[in-house]
Protein backbone atom coordinates (compact mmCIF):
# COMPACT_ATOMS: atom_id res chain seq x y z
CA UNK A 1 0.00 0.00 0.00
CA UNK A 2 1.52 3.47 -1.53
CA UNK A 3 1.77 6.45 1.29
CA UNK A 4 -1.66 8.21 -0.69
CA UNK A 5 -3.76 5.23 -0.15
CA UNK A 6 -3.01 4.68 3.53
CA UNK A 7 -3.92 8.27 3.59
CA UNK A 8 -6.96 8.34 2.31
CA UNK A 9 -7.91 5.25 4.47
CA UNK A 10 -6.87 6.74 7.40
CA UNK A 11 -8.73 9.86 6.49
CA UNK A 12 -11.96 7.59 5.83
CA UNK A 13 -11.54 5.59 8.85
CA UNK A 14 -11.10 9.31 10.69
CA UNK A 15 -14.23 10.65 9.38
CA UNK A 16 -16.04 7.60 9.88
CA UNK A 17 -15.35 7.65 13.64
CA UNK A 18 -15.92 11.48 14.09
CA UNK A 19 -19.50 10.74 11.64
CA UNK A 20 -20.62 7.90 14.56
CA UNK A 21 -19.34 9.90 16.93
CA UNK A 22 -21.43 12.92 15.85
CA UNK A 23 -24.09 10.64 16.40
CA UNK A 24 -23.89 9.34 19.86
CA UNK A 25 -22.51 12.40 21.34
CA UNK A 26 -25.06 14.18 23.43
CA UNK A 27 -26.09 12.98 26.48
CA UNK A 28 -22.51 13.45 28.45
CA UNK A 29 -22.00 16.80 26.98
CA UNK A 30 -25.70 18.16 27.75
CA UNK A 31 -25.56 16.46 31.07
CA UNK A 32 -21.97 18.00 31.67
CA UNK A 33 -22.68 21.36 29.88
CA UNK A 34 -26.02 21.37 32.23
CA UNK A 35 -24.14 20.89 35.67
CA UNK A 36 -23.03 24.46 35.17
CA UNK A 37 -26.48 25.71 36.37
CA UNK A 38 -27.51 28.94 37.60
CA UNK A 39 -26.40 27.53 41.06
CA UNK A 40 -23.07 26.50 39.23
CA UNK A 41 -21.83 29.57 37.54
CA UNK A 42 -22.36 31.57 41.06
CA UNK A 43 -20.20 29.53 42.89
CA UNK A 44 -17.67 30.38 39.81
CA UNK A 45 -18.33 33.73 40.29
CA UNK A 46 -17.94 33.78 43.72
CA UNK A 47 -14.72 31.50 43.01
CA UNK A 48 -13.12 34.19 40.84
CA UNK A 49 -14.22 37.05 43.26
CA UNK A 50 -12.84 35.33 46.22
CA UNK A 51 -9.55 33.54 45.29
CA UNK A 52 -8.56 35.07 42.17
CA UNK A 53 -7.01 32.73 40.06
CA UNK A 54 -5.17 30.65 42.73
CA UNK A 55 -7.99 27.74 42.34
CA UNK A 56 -8.02 27.09 38.43
CA UNK A 57 -6.22 24.34 39.17
CA UNK A 58 -8.83 23.12 41.92
CA UNK A 59 -11.37 23.08 38.65
CA UNK A 60 -9.59 21.26 36.41
CA UNK A 61 -9.22 18.29 38.67
CA UNK A 62 -13.03 18.33 39.29
CA UNK A 63 -13.39 17.19 35.07
CA UNK A 64 -12.06 13.78 35.84
CA UNK A 65 -14.10 13.35 38.50
CA UNK A 66 -17.07 14.43 36.67
CA UNK A 67 -16.23 12.17 33.76
CA UNK A 68 -15.70 9.30 36.40
CA UNK A 69 -18.94 9.31 38.25
CA UNK A 70 -21.02 10.31 35.00
CA UNK A 71 -19.22 7.48 32.91
CA UNK A 72 -20.50 4.54 35.27
CA UNK A 73 -24.20 5.61 33.96
CA UNK A 74 -23.31 5.36 30.28
CA UNK A 75 -22.32 1.70 30.50
CA UNK A 76 -25.11 1.12 33.02
CA UNK A 77 -27.95 2.64 30.81
CA UNK A 78 -26.22 0.81 28.05
CA UNK A 79 -26.33 -1.95 29.11
CA UNK A 80 -29.44 -2.76 31.14
CA UNK A 81 -31.33 -0.21 29.17
CA UNK A 82 -33.47 0.63 32.30
CA UNK A 83 -32.99 4.36 33.70
CA UNK A 84 -31.19 4.95 37.50
CA UNK A 85 -34.80 4.83 39.07
CA UNK A 86 -35.99 1.84 37.10
CA UNK A 87 -32.44 0.43 37.98
CA UNK A 88 -32.73 0.97 41.37
CA UNK A 89 -36.14 -0.67 42.05
CA UNK A 90 -35.59 -3.58 40.12
CA UNK A 91 -32.50 -4.00 42.29
CA UNK A 92 -32.82 -2.85 45.60
CA UNK A 93 -36.78 -3.21 46.02
CA UNK A 94 -39.29 -0.62 46.39
CA UNK A 95 -38.19 0.92 49.55
CA UNK A 96 -35.06 2.34 48.17
CA UNK A 97 -36.77 3.24 45.04
CA UNK A 98 -39.35 4.84 46.70
CA UNK A 99 -36.62 7.00 48.42
CA UNK A 100 -34.60 7.52 45.59
CA UNK A 101 -37.72 8.94 43.41
CA UNK A 102 -39.39 11.44 46.33
CA UNK A 103 -36.15 12.94 47.08
CA UNK A 104 -34.81 13.41 43.61
CA UNK A 105 -38.14 14.69 42.34
CA UNK A 106 -38.12 17.31 45.63
CA UNK A 107 -34.86 17.86 45.45
CA UNK A 108 -35.32 18.75 41.44
CA UNK A 109 -37.89 21.00 42.01
CA UNK A 110 -35.92 22.86 44.35
CA UNK A 111 -32.76 22.90 42.18
CA UNK A 112 -35.29 24.29 39.50
CA UNK A 113 -36.61 27.26 41.22
CA UNK A 114 -33.30 28.29 41.19
CA UNK A 115 -32.86 27.89 37.93
CA UNK A 116 -35.75 29.91 37.30
CA UNK A 117 -34.29 32.85 39.76
CA UNK A 118 -31.29 32.93 37.56
CA UNK A 119 -32.92 33.46 34.37
CA UNK A 120 -35.23 35.91 35.67
CA UNK A 121 -32.60 38.29 37.42
CA UNK A 122 -30.26 37.16 34.30
CA UNK A 123 -33.18 39.30 32.08
CA UNK A 124 -34.27 41.48 34.95
CA UNK A 125 -30.68 43.03 33.69
CA UNK A 126 -31.85 43.76 30.11
CA UNK A 127 -35.20 45.48 31.50
CA UNK A 128 -37.09 42.34 30.92
CA UNK A 129 -40.01 41.49 34.15
CA UNK A 130 -40.18 38.43 35.63
CA UNK A 131 -43.42 37.29 34.61
CA UNK A 132 -42.28 37.66 31.09
CA UNK A 133 -39.61 35.90 31.39
CA UNK A 134 -40.56 32.83 32.81
CA UNK A 135 -43.67 32.35 30.50
CA UNK A 136 -41.18 33.14 27.29
CA UNK A 137 -38.94 29.73 29.23
CA UNK A 138 -41.67 28.02 29.48
CA UNK A 139 -42.50 28.76 25.55
CA UNK A 140 -38.98 27.93 24.70
CA UNK A 141 -38.94 24.68 27.22
CA UNK A 142 -41.94 23.51 25.51
CA UNK A 143 -40.94 23.62 22.26
CA UNK A 144 -38.07 22.15 22.86
CA UNK A 145 -39.78 18.64 24.04
CA UNK A 146 -42.92 18.62 22.01
CA UNK A 147 -41.31 18.22 18.30
CA UNK A 148 -42.14 14.24 19.62
CA UNK A 149 -38.06 13.20 18.32
CA UNK A 150 -35.26 12.94 20.67
CA UNK A 151 -32.95 13.57 17.71
CA UNK A 152 -34.68 17.25 17.69
CA UNK A 153 -34.61 18.06 21.44
CA UNK A 154 -30.84 16.88 21.70
CA UNK A 155 -29.61 19.33 18.81
CA UNK A 156 -31.64 22.12 20.02
CA UNK A 157 -30.46 21.57 23.76
CA UNK A 158 -26.34 21.28 22.06
CA UNK A 159 -27.26 25.09 20.88
CA UNK A 160 -27.82 25.93 24.38
CA UNK A 161 -25.07 24.26 25.22
CA UNK A 162 -22.80 26.04 22.89
CA UNK A 163 -24.43 29.16 23.86
CA UNK A 164 -22.73 28.50 27.24
CA UNK A 165 -19.27 29.04 25.88
CA UNK A 166 -20.31 32.53 26.17
CA UNK A 167 -18.29 32.78 28.73
CA UNK A 168 -14.86 31.91 26.58
CA UNK A 169 -14.85 35.23 24.27
CA UNK A 170 -16.23 37.08 27.42
CA UNK A 171 -12.80 36.30 29.02
CA UNK A 172 -11.00 37.57 25.97
CA UNK A 173 -12.26 40.68 26.13
CA UNK A 174 -10.90 41.50 29.30
CA UNK A 175 -7.46 40.19 27.87
CA UNK A 176 -6.18 38.49 30.87
CA UNK A 177 -3.10 37.69 31.39
CA UNK A 178 -1.61 34.53 29.96
CA UNK A 179 1.18 34.18 32.38
CA UNK A 180 -1.68 35.10 35.70
CA UNK A 181 -3.89 32.49 34.04
CA UNK A 182 -1.26 29.28 33.24
CA UNK A 183 0.34 30.24 37.06
CA UNK A 184 -3.08 29.75 38.46
CA UNK A 185 -2.84 26.34 37.27
CA UNK A 186 -0.63 25.04 38.90
CA UNK A 187 -1.79 23.85 42.81
CA UNK A 188 -1.04 26.60 45.00
CA UNK A 189 -2.92 28.43 48.24
CA UNK A 190 -4.72 31.20 47.78
CA UNK A 191 -3.52 34.50 48.35
CA UNK A 192 -5.39 34.35 52.23
CA UNK A 193 -4.13 31.42 52.82
CA UNK A 194 -6.26 28.27 54.23
CA UNK A 195 -9.15 30.11 55.70
CA UNK A 196 -12.22 28.23 56.42
CA UNK A 197 -14.12 30.48 53.61
CA UNK A 198 -11.66 29.23 51.12
CA UNK A 199 -12.35 25.54 52.02
CA UNK A 200 -15.86 26.62 51.78
CA UNK A 201 -15.52 27.06 48.31
CA UNK A 202 -13.65 24.24 47.61
CA UNK A 203 -16.59 21.92 49.07
CA UNK A 204 -19.25 24.27 47.04
CA UNK A 205 -17.15 23.96 43.74
CA UNK A 206 -17.11 19.98 44.79
CA UNK A 207 -20.69 20.19 45.71
CA UNK A 208 -21.92 21.73 42.08
CA UNK A 209 -19.41 19.11 40.37
CA UNK A 210 -21.68 15.46 40.83
CA UNK A 211 -25.67 16.35 41.73
CA UNK A 212 -28.19 13.70 41.93
CA UNK A 213 -30.16 14.38 38.61
CA UNK A 214 -27.25 14.07 36.63
CA UNK A 215 -27.24 10.72 37.32
CA UNK A 216 -30.64 10.13 36.76
CA UNK A 217 -30.56 12.36 33.91
CA UNK A 218 -27.48 10.49 32.00
CA UNK A 219 -28.56 7.01 32.07
CA UNK A 220 -32.13 7.81 30.86
CA UNK A 221 -30.78 9.70 28.23
CA UNK A 222 -28.48 6.90 27.34
CA UNK A 223 -31.79 4.68 27.34
CA UNK A 224 -34.20 7.15 25.58
CA UNK A 225 -31.31 7.56 22.66
CA UNK A 226 -31.12 4.14 22.49
CA UNK A 227 -27.52 3.37 23.00
CA UNK A 228 -26.36 -0.35 22.43
CA UNK A 229 -22.93 -1.88 24.49
CA UNK A 230 -21.15 -0.89 21.21
CA UNK A 231 -21.69 2.46 21.41
CA UNK A 232 -19.93 2.89 24.67
CA UNK A 233 -16.44 3.82 23.72
CA UNK A 234 -18.55 6.58 22.01
CA UNK A 235 -20.16 7.53 25.07
CA UNK A 236 -17.38 7.69 27.11
CA UNK A 237 -15.64 10.15 24.64
CA UNK A 238 -18.73 12.62 24.68
CA UNK A 239 -18.29 12.24 28.65
CA UNK A 240 -14.76 13.09 28.39
CA UNK A 241 -15.97 15.92 25.60
CA UNK A 242 -18.81 17.13 28.20
CA UNK A 243 -16.31 16.84 31.32
CA UNK A 244 -13.56 19.14 29.53
CA UNK A 245 -16.47 22.01 28.68
CA UNK A 246 -17.56 22.35 31.73
CA UNK A 247 -14.12 22.68 33.18
CA UNK A 248 -13.47 25.34 30.35
CA UNK A 249 -16.37 27.38 31.36
CA UNK A 250 -15.89 27.56 35.05
CA UNK A 251 -11.94 28.08 34.15
CA UNK A 252 -13.05 30.99 31.95
CA UNK A 253 -16.27 32.47 34.67
CA UNK A 254 -13.05 32.40 37.28
CA UNK A 255 -10.62 34.43 34.81
CA UNK A 256 -13.57 37.33 33.96
CA UNK A 257 -14.69 37.75 38.24
CA UNK A 258 -10.80 36.78 39.51
CA UNK A 259 -9.76 39.88 37.29
CA UNK A 260 -12.59 42.42 37.24
CA UNK A 261 -14.33 41.38 40.79
CA UNK A 262 -11.57 40.56 42.82
CA UNK A 263 -11.73 41.45 46.53
CA UNK A 264 -15.79 42.09 46.32
CA UNK A 265 -17.89 40.03 47.84
CA UNK A 266 -20.25 38.11 44.67
CA UNK A 267 -23.40 36.89 46.19
CA UNK A 268 -24.91 35.34 42.90
CA UNK A 269 -24.31 35.40 39.42
CA UNK A 270 -26.68 38.28 38.14
CA UNK A 271 -25.57 40.32 40.85
CA UNK A 272 -21.39 39.80 38.94
CA UNK A 273 -22.79 40.55 35.85
CA UNK A 274 -23.89 43.83 37.06
CA UNK A 275 -21.36 45.07 38.78
CA UNK A 276 -19.33 43.70 35.16
CA UNK A 277 -21.59 46.08 33.08
CA UNK A 278 -20.22 49.67 33.72
CA UNK A 279 -16.81 48.16 32.97
CA UNK A 280 -17.79 46.49 30.02
CA UNK A 281 -20.99 46.11 28.71
CA UNK A 282 -20.62 44.13 26.40
CA UNK A 283 -18.79 41.05 29.00
CA UNK A 284 -21.76 42.29 31.32
CA UNK A 285 -24.19 41.02 28.67
CA UNK A 286 -22.47 37.92 27.66
CA UNK A 287 -22.37 37.21 31.76
CA UNK A 288 -25.83 37.60 31.65
CA UNK A 289 -27.26 36.00 28.29
CA UNK A 290 -24.92 33.09 30.13
CA UNK A 291 -26.56 32.99 32.99
CA UNK A 292 -30.09 33.10 31.54
CA UNK A 293 -28.95 29.87 29.22
CA UNK A 294 -27.66 27.92 32.33
CA UNK A 295 -30.34 28.28 34.33
CA UNK A 296 -32.51 27.24 31.03
CA UNK A 297 -30.70 24.34 30.06
CA UNK A 298 -30.49 23.28 33.82
CA UNK A 299 -33.64 23.57 33.85
CA UNK A 300 -35.08 21.39 31.59
CA UNK A 301 -32.79 18.61 32.20
CA UNK A 302 -33.57 18.27 35.86
CA UNK A 303 -37.12 18.25 34.67
CA UNK A 304 -36.40 15.72 32.26
CA UNK A 305 -34.75 13.63 34.60
CA UNK A 306 -37.40 13.75 36.74
CA UNK A 307 -40.36 12.97 34.42
CA UNK A 308 -37.99 10.03 33.26
CA UNK A 309 -37.94 8.66 36.69
CA UNK A 310 -41.90 8.74 36.93
CA UNK A 311 -42.39 7.16 33.21
CA UNK A 312 -39.81 4.54 34.24
CA UNK A 313 -41.24 2.96 37.73
CA UNK A 314 -45.01 3.95 36.50
CA UNK A 315 -44.60 2.23 33.32
CA UNK A 316 -45.68 5.59 31.56
CA UNK A 317 -44.68 6.57 28.15
CA UNK A 318 -41.64 8.20 28.61
CA UNK A 319 -39.83 8.69 25.85
CA UNK A 320 -38.83 12.28 23.84
CA UNK A 321 -39.74 10.01 20.60
CA UNK A 322 -43.13 9.83 22.04
CA UNK A 323 -45.24 13.03 20.61
CA UNK A 324 -48.04 14.20 23.75
CA UNK A 325 -50.72 12.18 22.81
CA UNK A 326 -48.61 9.55 23.20
CA UNK A 327 -46.47 10.08 26.12
CA UNK A 328 -49.28 12.69 28.22
CA UNK A 329 -48.00 11.75 31.70
CA UNK A 330 -44.81 12.11 30.69
CA UNK A 331 -45.05 15.66 29.36
CA UNK A 332 -47.46 16.65 31.89
CA UNK A 333 -45.43 15.99 34.77
CA UNK A 334 -42.55 17.82 32.63
CA UNK A 335 -45.00 20.88 32.48
CA UNK A 336 -46.21 20.71 35.84
CA UNK A 337 -42.74 20.94 37.02
CA UNK A 338 -42.07 23.64 35.11
CA UNK A 339 -44.80 25.75 35.51
CA UNK A 340 -44.91 25.09 39.66
CA UNK A 341 -41.41 25.97 39.67
CA UNK A 342 -41.42 28.93 37.59
CA UNK A 343 -44.70 30.48 39.49
CA UNK A 344 -42.87 29.87 42.20
CA UNK A 345 -40.00 32.37 41.41
CA UNK A 346 -42.63 35.25 40.45
CA UNK A 347 -44.58 34.63 44.23
CA UNK A 348 -43.35 38.23 46.29
CA UNK A 349 -40.64 37.31 48.97
CA UNK A 350 -40.71 33.45 48.64
CA UNK A 351 -37.96 32.10 51.07
CA UNK A 352 -35.15 31.58 48.82
CA UNK A 353 -32.69 31.17 51.02
CA UNK A 354 -34.70 27.82 52.64
CA UNK A 355 -35.16 26.61 48.99
CA UNK A 356 -31.25 27.09 48.70
CA UNK A 357 -30.62 25.04 51.88
CA UNK A 358 -33.42 22.37 50.76
CA UNK A 359 -31.73 22.15 47.95
CA UNK A 360 -28.38 21.20 49.79
CA UNK A 361 -29.89 19.03 52.21
CA UNK A 362 -32.35 17.12 49.42
CA UNK A 363 -28.85 16.24 47.72
CA UNK A 364 -27.09 15.76 50.56
CA UNK A 365 -29.41 12.58 51.32
CA UNK A 366 -30.03 11.60 47.84
CA UNK A 367 -26.31 11.87 46.18
CA UNK A 368 -24.78 9.09 48.74
CA UNK A 369 -27.98 6.94 47.87
CA UNK A 370 -27.55 7.27 44.29
CA UNK A 371 -23.58 7.09 44.31
CA UNK A 372 -24.09 4.18 46.59
CA UNK A 373 -26.22 1.88 44.58
CA UNK A 374 -24.21 3.11 41.24
CA UNK A 375 -21.09 1.40 42.52
CA UNK A 376 -23.08 -1.84 43.39
CA UNK A 377 -25.64 -2.22 40.15
CA UNK A 378 -21.46 -1.72 38.21
CA UNK A 379 -20.14 -4.72 40.31
CA UNK A 380 -23.04 -6.89 39.65
CA UNK A 381 -21.89 -9.86 37.43
CA UNK A 382 -25.51 -10.94 36.15
CA UNK A 383 -26.42 -7.25 35.50
CA UNK A 384 -23.25 -6.10 33.89
CA UNK A 385 -21.34 -9.22 32.60
CA UNK A 386 -18.12 -7.82 30.83
CA UNK A 387 -19.29 -4.43 31.23
CA UNK A 388 -18.89 -4.24 35.12
CA UNK A 389 -16.17 -2.04 36.85
CA UNK A 390 -12.65 -3.24 36.69
CA UNK A 391 -9.82 -3.49 39.45
CA UNK A 392 -8.75 0.06 38.46
CA UNK A 393 -12.93 1.79 38.25
CA UNK A 394 -13.39 0.22 41.34
CA UNK A 395 -10.60 1.59 42.93
CA UNK A 396 -11.06 5.19 41.04
CA UNK A 397 -14.89 5.21 41.75
CA UNK A 398 -14.84 4.24 44.84
CA UNK A 399 -12.38 6.43 46.05
CA UNK A 400 -13.98 9.31 44.28
CA UNK A 401 -17.09 8.02 45.66
CA UNK A 402 -16.24 8.39 49.07
CA UNK A 403 -14.70 12.16 48.84
CA UNK A 404 -17.79 13.25 47.18
CA UNK A 405 -19.73 11.70 50.26
CA UNK A 406 -17.30 13.10 52.70
CA UNK A 407 -16.87 16.62 51.28
CA UNK A 408 -20.39 16.97 49.83
CA UNK A 409 -21.99 16.35 53.47
CA UNK A 410 -19.53 18.76 55.12
CA UNK A 411 -20.76 21.29 52.84
CA UNK A 412 -24.17 21.40 53.50
CA UNK A 413 -23.44 20.73 57.19
CA UNK A 414 -21.83 24.37 57.13
CA UNK A 415 -24.98 25.15 54.74
CA UNK A 416 -27.28 24.07 58.02
CA UNK A 417 -24.80 25.60 60.77
CA UNK A 418 -23.13 28.49 59.18
CA UNK A 419 -21.52 29.30 62.09
CA UNK A 420 -19.46 25.71 61.63
CA UNK A 421 -16.24 26.86 60.44
CA UNK A 422 -16.25 30.23 62.06
CA UNK B 1 -65.71 14.60 41.48
CA UNK B 2 -66.33 11.01 40.49
CA UNK B 3 -63.30 11.65 38.17
CA UNK B 4 -60.63 12.90 40.13
CA UNK B 5 -61.29 9.99 42.44
CA UNK B 6 -60.99 7.62 39.86
CA UNK B 7 -57.77 9.39 38.96
CA UNK B 8 -56.89 9.30 42.83
CA UNK B 9 -57.66 5.58 42.79
CA UNK B 10 -55.62 4.57 39.49
CA UNK B 11 -52.83 6.63 41.24
CA UNK B 12 -53.20 4.53 44.76
CA UNK B 13 -53.28 0.89 42.90
CA UNK B 14 -50.27 1.94 40.50
CA UNK B 15 -48.33 2.11 43.42
CA UNK B 16 -49.66 -0.83 44.80
CA UNK B 17 -48.56 -2.51 41.92
CA UNK B 18 -45.31 -1.15 41.72
CA UNK B 19 -44.55 -2.27 45.19
CA UNK B 20 -45.85 -5.60 44.21
CA UNK B 21 -43.85 -5.75 40.85
CA UNK B 22 -40.82 -4.73 43.23
CA UNK B 23 -40.89 -6.65 46.51
CA UNK B 24 -38.07 -8.76 46.19
CA UNK B 25 -34.81 -6.82 45.38
CA UNK B 26 -32.93 -8.98 42.24
CA UNK B 27 -29.65 -7.71 43.57
CA UNK B 28 -27.66 -10.73 45.05
CA UNK B 29 -26.92 -9.85 48.96
CA UNK B 30 -23.43 -10.19 49.11
CA UNK B 31 -21.62 -9.24 51.89
CA UNK B 32 -20.28 -5.85 50.13
CA UNK B 33 -24.18 -5.15 49.25
CA UNK B 34 -25.16 -5.92 52.67
CA UNK B 35 -22.64 -3.81 54.41
CA UNK B 36 -23.17 -0.77 52.23
CA UNK B 37 -26.74 -0.92 52.20
CA UNK B 38 -26.60 -1.14 56.00
CA UNK B 39 -24.25 1.97 56.13
CA UNK B 40 -26.38 3.88 53.71
CA UNK B 41 -29.07 3.20 56.56
CA UNK B 42 -27.13 4.58 58.98
CA UNK B 43 -25.90 7.81 57.41
CA UNK B 44 -28.90 8.59 56.29
CA UNK B 45 -30.09 8.00 60.16
CA UNK B 46 -27.52 10.31 61.11
CA UNK B 47 -28.91 13.14 58.11
CA UNK B 48 -32.08 12.88 59.66
CA UNK B 49 -30.42 13.09 63.55
CA UNK B 50 -28.49 16.21 62.23
CA UNK B 51 -31.85 17.62 60.48
CA UNK B 52 -33.80 17.32 64.00
CA UNK B 53 -31.34 19.10 65.88
CA UNK B 54 -30.85 21.85 63.22
CA UNK B 55 -34.87 22.13 63.62
CA UNK B 56 -35.26 22.07 67.25
CA UNK B 57 -32.73 24.70 67.21
CA UNK B 58 -34.77 26.99 64.67
CA UNK B 59 -37.82 26.45 67.11
CA UNK B 60 -36.21 27.35 69.77
CA UNK B 61 -34.77 30.27 68.09
CA UNK B 62 -31.06 29.31 68.57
Amino acid sequence: MNITSKAYYNLNRVAKFLRIFAMVAGPGIIVMVADNDAGGITTYAATGAQTGYSLLWFLVLLGPIAYFVQEMTVRLGAVTKRGHAEAIFYSFGSFWGWFSILDLVLTDWMTMITEFIGITAAMSIFGVPPVVTVILCWLIMGFMVLQGHYWTWEKIALFFCLINLIYVPAAFLIHPSATEVLHGLIPQAPPGGLTNQFFFLLMANIGTTIAPWMIFFQQSTVVDKGMREKDIPFGRLDTIVGSILTVVVAIFIIIVTGKLLFGTNVESAAQAAIQLMPMNKYLGTFMAIGLFDAGLLGAVCISLASSWAFGEVFGWAHSLNHNIREAPWFYAYYFFDLVLAGTVTLIPNAPLVLITLFVQVGATVLLPAALVFLILLLNNDELMGKYKNSLFDNIVNIGIVAALIIISTGYSLTVIFPNLLK
Amino acid sequence: MDKVLDILRGFFQAIREINEKYKTPQIKMTPMVSASLLILRLYLLATVAILLVKFIMVTLGH
